[in-house]
């Protein structure tokens, strides 16, 4: 299982005198379990890429612990967590910029093989081109070739066979089909979901699109993600047909239908406001509660915890609202 | 066919240069042979004797219209035929130009070498300790050096360490009193000599590189793949390595670009420790309106830069597989 509990990172935000420190992620509790999915959502500026960076081993929490497989990441003065991190291999959304443009994909992929020693070095030509078959791509066409003679679809499988050459038990895919072309992006959703399945991989999957989290996430779990905390979180289906928190209902009211009668059946949500408060001035209360167009009084004195839901197990909302539908049934 | 084309665009490039070059001087106030004229007629030499004299001493008619000058030294050029020299009468400007050019490249091709090398490191160490005290002092610095122009280094430099520390000789490139040769002493006594025109010439340039492979450095860093190396556990030495590699592209067109320009000398430095290469010839023959021989350097330093940039566009594409020339 890869967890992080209670994970708050925070950046300093340089400023002319000192600086302030900004709360990207606050009191944040995600788990998956091998070969689940759990998708993280929210729009951007809310904290899930840095979530992602943090699951991955890439930024150390200023509080909280992640653990994979039960042994804690970032642990000071012991370097041996660096060796597991490497079963958390993070996917990022630009495959422009994430590969090396002065190695070809051959060199890209025997690095790590070579350095890690994972599989013995006469073996590591054919490692490489096993890998690529298993992304869908032709290694005789792409083993020689660099980064810039492939297209974005080609990158991504490349980055996704360079992900899988360290043999990690997760992988965190940060909105790692926004910049594919979108002709070929269920392809890609597709390869994701069936080699974490093979290979009994758990996904991590941030999106800001509920439509892919619902497509990624079918028999998995969806955290929805808004200034840096978790509001709801619960499993795809109950998140998306029965969402409780109004932040939830806003984003699923955005989503166009694709035809007439195809929407959601839900009512639809509208903010108050279009303008998200910056991270370095939060209000007092719920971070949502400027936006939220059920706001009432209580909203704006203090911040609702993430609890579950009367009778419904496994769906957890940050919001008064439950409360007060509590107390009126 | 594409290098051929580049190479026909290279040679008219020189030739537009050489044209420039020789009326542009011409255009300069001060002439020579006009000087040389009126002392002749002064001395009480009848003119049309005058004439003569100045055409037997130096190779020219002083009555010719400037087009046909123009075109008998595009003859000669084509025959590798620079002329000679107006103030050094009779003496051919190439062997003049063969003299002082050791001295420019063994000073300048050193220090440049140098200074890239601390550039580079200082840029890469400021890039991966961004915000701190060190990053804060080394970018200040960099940009004080990149600053101050290596004339007043080179000066400052003469006066603390000849004058009043009397650590290093002054003037000349080496002890007149040692026989040229490849020989220890004179090896060592051109070394000596070289340490503080070197130094000046580093001091003025480092900054510059310092600054560039800061920037290019921190855009590497930026780059999704430094993380992917981290990701996959590379130790930090191979993080590093990719860094250098990939930060040092853009510099590298600079760098060869430099070497073609390092044939101009530095002027003010060589003028300044009096080191008879390159940059002091220009300065001399320009001062003196020497004609040939500044037509001469300024053909060699123009072709140097044209031949760098060729070599630069040809080397680069070898090193970064993206750029296709």
């Amino acid at each position: 299982m890869l967890a992080c509990n209670d994970v708050v990172k925070q950046f300093a935000i340089r400023r002319t005198w000192g600086s302030r420190q900004v709360t990207v992620v606050n009191r944040v509790s995600v788990s998956v379990e091998a070969s689940h999915v759990l998708c993280i959502v929210g729009e951007s500026g809310c904290g899930k890429t840095t979530l992602g960076k943090v699951l991955a081993g890439l930024l150390a929490p200023t509080l909280g612990s992640v653990t994979v497989d039960g042994t804690l990441l970032y642990h000071p003065g012991n370097k041996a967590w660096e060796r597991e991190a490497l079963k958390i291999q993070l996917i990022h959304q630009d495959p422009f910029s994430t590969l090396n443009p002065v190695h070809t994909v051959r060199e890209e992929l025997s690095l790590p093989l070579l350095h890690h020693q994972i599989v013995p070095k006469s073996l590591v030509g054919e490692e490489c081109e096993h890998l690529l078959t298993r992304t869908g791509l032709d290694p005789k066409v792409v083993i020689d070739k660099y980064p810039h003679e492939l297209s974005g679809g080609q990158r991504q499988r490349v980055v996704l066979a360079r992900a899988l050459s360290v043999r990690p038990r997760y992988i965190v895919a940060d909105e790692a089909v926004s910049m594919v072309d979108v002709s070929s992006r269920l392809i890609m959703l597709d390869l994701f979901l069936e080699i974490a399945q093979k290979e009994r991989i758990g996904l991590v999957f941030i999106t800001h699109d509920f439509g892919l989290a619902r497509y990624v996430a079918l028999e998995g779990t969806i955290a929805v993600m808004y200034l840096g905390r978790v509001v709801e979180f619960g499993g795809t289906e109950t998140v998306i047909h029965q969402p409780r928190h109004p932040y939830t209902k806003v984003l699923l009211s955005s989503i166009p239908p694709l035809q007439a009668g195809d929407d959601f059946k839900i009512d639809k949500v509208y903010p108050r406001s279009f303008d998200v408060p910056s991270l370095e001035l939060l209000p007092p209360g719920c971070v949502f509660e400027p936006r939220c167009p059920y706001a009432f009084d209580r909203c704006q004195s203090a911040l609702p915890v993430l609890s579950t839901v009367v009778h419904e197990p496994g769906h957890q909302v940050a919001c008064y609202l439950e409360d007060e539908e509590t107390a009126v049934v | 066919m594409n290098t051929l084309r580049r190479f026909g665009v290279a040679l008219i490039m020189i030739w537009m240069v050489v044209t420039l070059t020789f009326f542009m001087i011409r255009l300069m106030p001060g002439n020579p042979i006009f000087d040389a004229y009126q002392t002749l007629l002064q001395q009480g030499v009848p003119s049309q004797q005058a004439l003569v004299q100045i055409h037997i001493l130096y190779d020219v008619y002083p009555n010719q219209s400037v087009v046909v000058q123009y075109l008998l030294y595009m003859w000669h050029l084509l025959h590798g035929n620079f002329g000679t020299s107006v103030v050094y009468t009779g003496r051919p400007v190439l062997p003049i130009i063969l003299a002082a050019a050791p001295w420019t490249l063994l000073l300048v091709s050193i220090g440049l070498t140098i200074s890239f090398f601390i550039g580079l490191l200082l840029g890469v160490l400021i890039a991966l300790h961004r915000n701190t005290w060190f990053d804060n002092l080394m970018s200040q610095l960099a940009s004080i050096f990149h600053g101050i122009p290596n004339y007043i280094t080179g000066f400052v430099f003469l006066y603390f360490f000849t004058v009043i520390l009397n650590w290093f000789p002054f003037g000349n490139i080496y002890n007149p009193a040692i026989h040229p040769g490849f020989s220890y002493g004179f090896v060592a006594s051109v070394a000596y000599h070289s340490v503080l025109p070197i130094a000046a010439y580093v001091f003025g340039a480092f900054g510059t590189w310092t600054l560039s492979t800061k920037s290019a450095a921190m855009a590497v860093l930026g780059d999704d793949f430094t993380m992917a190396d981290r990701i996959r556990g590379l130790t930090s030495e191979q993080q590093l390595e990719h860094l250098v590699h990939n930060s040092v592209l853009p510099l590298f067109t600079g760098f060869v670009l430099s070497l073609g320009i390092m044939f101009g000398g530095a002027v003010f430095i060589e003028e300044t420790f009096s080191i008879p290469g390159l940059g002091y010839l220009v300065a001399t023959s320009t001062a003196q309106r020497d004609y040939p021989v500044m037509q001469g350097v300024f053909l060699v330093l123009a072709g140097a830069v044209i031949v760098a940039n060729f070599l630069a566009d040809t080397l680069y594409s070898r090193i970064d597989p993206r750029i296709r020339v």
